[in-house]
């Protein structure tokens, strides 16, 4: 009898666990995406800022990465289901506030997208320098203040 | 401007020659403290002070390079850089308890100098082309490359830190090591510059035009740097 019971909570448990291996294939993936996206995000954010860097900016160039940090900035809340925080063990610099304050999360993340969205419009609009270079550095501002909450600093 | 450079090493009257001049000196400290402050700066996310430490860091290097084939005999390479075989000969007196016959760098010292400011050079060199996990923050020559190599640049900036405060503490051990064990004081020299030496190293000539050609050429080599070579 009390075999039986073990042996029945033991196939419980291993129902339980089960679907939890399946989930960690999809945080592993879903983290791996994320990483994609930011890596790809700095890589469109640098290749706006080495133009505006220089005395004469190829504004094309400026104005295509600008609506691609738009595009993603659109996407970025969906990045982060629940469940790819650091309680999955995995390597993330994702802070688990970013679940248990959803509501500044989300205000941080919005003001981001605010900021790209300014950035974007006026590089299709405008051709002056200073005001595409001071919102480009406010941009930038408005992603550091993200991480400074919700990204653990490397070492 | 020159005083301790243009004295005659034997009118110091007390048997002590000098060994290291001003630049050479003044140089030595300006790199622990920018080392120092570069590596605070960093941590602390000033990104701006940091990048200025490394431009500071760039010109100090440019002129000891520049002074090691120009400047005051005992701090020219030729004076000090040895081959394997005395280098050797040198590891083998080692454990003797008497201080080095050598006035300037050992053989062992040239090379812990060579290495260092190798290393330095390397270090600030990849500075110049890292580029910050977010696109944001750069050195003057990322545009230069990929985000990916900038990021590259920014893994090897970081880990040969590391690499350099570990010879850094070497630095430190062998002159604890000399201190203790060969009852040589070396950190007083590195102050006032001046050796218990019976040599005495004949003064600079053009010291000044030196010196100012010197200070021209790390300026201008770091402001072309600083500009990305666009004037």
């Amino acid at each position: 009898m009390k075999a039986e019971l073990g042996l029945l909570m033991l196939i419980g448990a291993a129902f339980a666990v089960a679907p939890a291996f399946g989930e960690s294939a999809g945080v592993a993936d879903a983290i791996k995406a994320r990483h994609g996206h930011f890596h790809d995000m700095g890589s469109d954010f640098k290749a706006a800022g080495d133009q505006l860097k220089s005395a004469a900016p190829d504004l094309n160039v400026v104005k295509a990465s600008a609506a691609k940090v738009k595009d993603a900035a659109a996407q970025l809340p969906s990045w982060f289901p629940p469940g790819t925080g650091p309680e999955s063990g995995l390597k993330t610099r994702a802070k688990a506030e970013i679940w248990k304050d959803p509501q500044g999360f989300s205000a941080a993340a919005h003001s981001f997208q605010v900021a790209t969205v300014k950035l974007a419009a006026l590089t299709q609009s405008s051709t002056d320098l200073g005001a595409i270079r001071a919102q480009f550095k406010a941009t930038g501002e408005a992603c550091g203040a993200c991480h400074d909450k919700y990204r653990v600093p490397k070492d | 401007m020159f005083p301790r450079t243009e004295a005659a090493p034997t009118a110091e009257g007390d048997g002590r020659s000098l060994i290291w001049d001003w630049p050479t000196r003044l140089i030595h400290w300006l790199f622990v403290l920018l080392i120092a402050a570069a590596y605070a700066t960093e941590k602390t996310r000033h990104i701006d002070w940091h990048r200025w430490c490394g431009y500071a860091l760039l010109a100090l290097l440019v002129f000891r390079l520049y002074w090691g084939v120009f400047g005051f005999s005992p701090s020219r390479f030729s004076s000090f850089v040895r081959g394997p075989r005395a280098t050797l000969a040198y590891l083998r007196c080692l454990p003797d308890r008497t201080a080095a016959a050598t006035p300037g760098h050992n053989p062992l010292g040239a090379l812990s100098v060579i290495v260092l400011l190798a290393l330095m050079l390397i270090e600030v060199g990849l500075g110049l082309f890292t580029v910050d996990v977010d696109g944001i923050e750069s050195g003057p020559l990322s545009d230069w490359v990929s985000f990916d190599v900038g990021r590259a640049c920014a893994e090897a900036h970081h880990f040969l830190f590391y690499v350099l405060l570990a010879l850094i503490v070497l630095h430190l051990a062998a002159i604890a090591f000399y201190a203790v064990y060969k009852r040589e004081n070396l950190i007083g020299p590195m102050l006032h510059g001046k050796k218990p030496v019976d040599i005495a190293y004949p003064p600079l000539k053009f010291a000044l035009p030196r010196l100012i050609g010197g200070v021209v050429l790390s300026v201008a080599v770091t402001v072309l740097v600083m500009r990305a070579f666009k004037i």
